[in-house]
């Protein structure tokens, strides 16, 4: 589908899906907020109340972008835990995860720790596990079907595939998949790589393991990124949205200063007892 | 095989009528046209324009309806993709946040440029639209830069 069609600009006109605005908070641990944290893997964030962060960015519908790089596996891993305890008290709040790249998150060659590399490949797996069970909807995504744990495989309710260039790849997401009468048109529906790889096309097999079968499908890009075909989602999604840095160093400084503001209180009760 | 011009995409309602978009309110169905016909162009965007200025109310408004569009089976079904012709899409009927009350779990593998992220980004504003807050852990992509 050519997005950047004029043709296609009608459409949103005639099905009047307007561009709305879509909130965005983005969670970002940089470089120069924590210069620390590049070189102290384990950085202590016990002062940390993740609940009320979590809590906090769940309050109204949004996409809540948590960006990490390289040295922040453990804060990483202090997250998602923190979001499994909040998130069984609080099941009844309406929220769908998405993990990005889950092979570059769970272990790969931005962790030069294999220790801790292994150590946050457990923990997302263990999520991964744990999402039914906590109620919650998970969208994960890769683009090496060879490196993809049987864990992510098996706890699919859809995976979707798309054609690979690759023999290699190809085989390795048909390893994927189980035995089904229809996995012979499959296999070579994947050689025609162009059915992904194409603008016009970007079709994607998808395989319901509920109902055991295999559909086509093609995603619609929402209606911000229609009007703005080409450029990044997120970047767009930004741009439709108001952006709000969540910064652990302003949440700390937030703790930091309610409790001198509590301690200068009980201060001023003891004080006035005292002169009672 | 895949010659640029064949694969020229052209929107194309075959019946755009009103009632048709009625019914289109619920099946969300859209049929392509897969040839450089123009003529289609013209006939949509003169539809549109007098729609528009006739002031009528077409069809769905606020949420987005679903985050896929099915591509029946008979166009692909015999392992090859259909590289020409008119082909009909509607709207996918797959839940997509739950199903029989229990969650759903989605795994997208795709080459890179394959649509990952423009499928990760639909499926959540269908999920902000319907009131979810989505957490989208990713990785920063300054840091690829170290």
């Amino acid at each position: 589908m050519l997005e950047s069609h004029p043709a296609y600009k009608l459409l949103t006109e005639f099905y009047r899906i307007k561009p709305k605005p879509v909130k965005v908070k983005s969670i970002r641990w940089s470089k120069d907020i924590y210069p620390k944290v590049e070189s102290d893997i384990d950085y202590d964030l016990n002062s940390m109340d993740w609940e009320q962060l979590w809590s906090g960015v769940t309050s109204e519908p949004g996409i809540v972008m948590f960006r990490y790089h390289a040295g922040i596996a453990g804060v990483l891993v202090e997250a998602i835990r923190a979001f499994m305890n909040w998130r069984r008290k609080n099941k009844e709040k309406r929220v769908l995860v998405v993990i990005d790249e889950v092979q570059e998150v769970a272990g790969s060659r931005i962790f030069a720790n294999e220790k801790e590399k292994y150590y946050l490949m457990g923990v997302i797996e263990e999520f991964i596990r744990h999402a039914r069970g906590l109620g919650l909807p998970l969208v994960y995504s890769t683009q090496r079907p060879y490196s993809i744990s049987p864990i992510l495989r098996a706890e699919a309710t859809y995976i979707m595939m798309g054609a690979f260039k690759e023999e290699q790849d190809r085989k390795a997401l048909l390893k994927l998949l189980p035995r089904h009468p229809d996995l012979r048109v499959i296999e070579n529906l994947l050689t025609h790589h162009m059915i992904t790889m194409h603008k016009d096309y970007k079709w994607m097999i998808l395989y319901d393991s509920v109902k055991e079968e295999f559909t086509v499908v093609k995603a619609i890009p929402p209606p911000c990124m229609i009007e703005q075909a080409g450029k990044s989602p997120y970047k767009i999604l930004e741009q439709h949205g108001k952006i709000v840095e969540h910064s652990p160093k302003r949440l700390l400084q937030k703790q930091v200063d309610q409790v001198t503001t509590e301690k200068k209180i009980i201060k001023v009760i003891e004080t006035c007892s005292q002169t009672e | 095989m895949y010659n640029q011009t064949m694969l020229q995409l052209r929107l194309l309602f075959a019946e755009v009528t009103r009632t048709y978009f009625i019914e289109v309110e619920r099946e969300y169905r859209l049929k392509y046209e897969w040839a450089t016909k123009p003529k289609y162009l013209v006939k949509l965007m003169s539809k549109a324009k007098e729609l528009k200025e006739e002031g009528k109310s077409l069809l769905y408004e606020g949420k987005f309806p679903k985050p896929f569009l099915e591509i029946p089976r008979r166009y692909w079904g015999s392992g090859k993709p259909v590289i020409h012709g008119v082909i009909e899409i509607r709207q996918a009927s797959l839940p997509i946040l739950f199903r029989d009350e229990q969650p759903v779990t989605t795994l997208i593998v795709s080459p890179r440029g394959g649509g990952k992220t423009v499928t990760l980004t639909s499926i959540s504003v269908y999920a902000v639209d319907r009131g979810y807050t989505v957490i989208n852990f990713s990785i920063d992509p300054e840091s690829k830069l170290y």
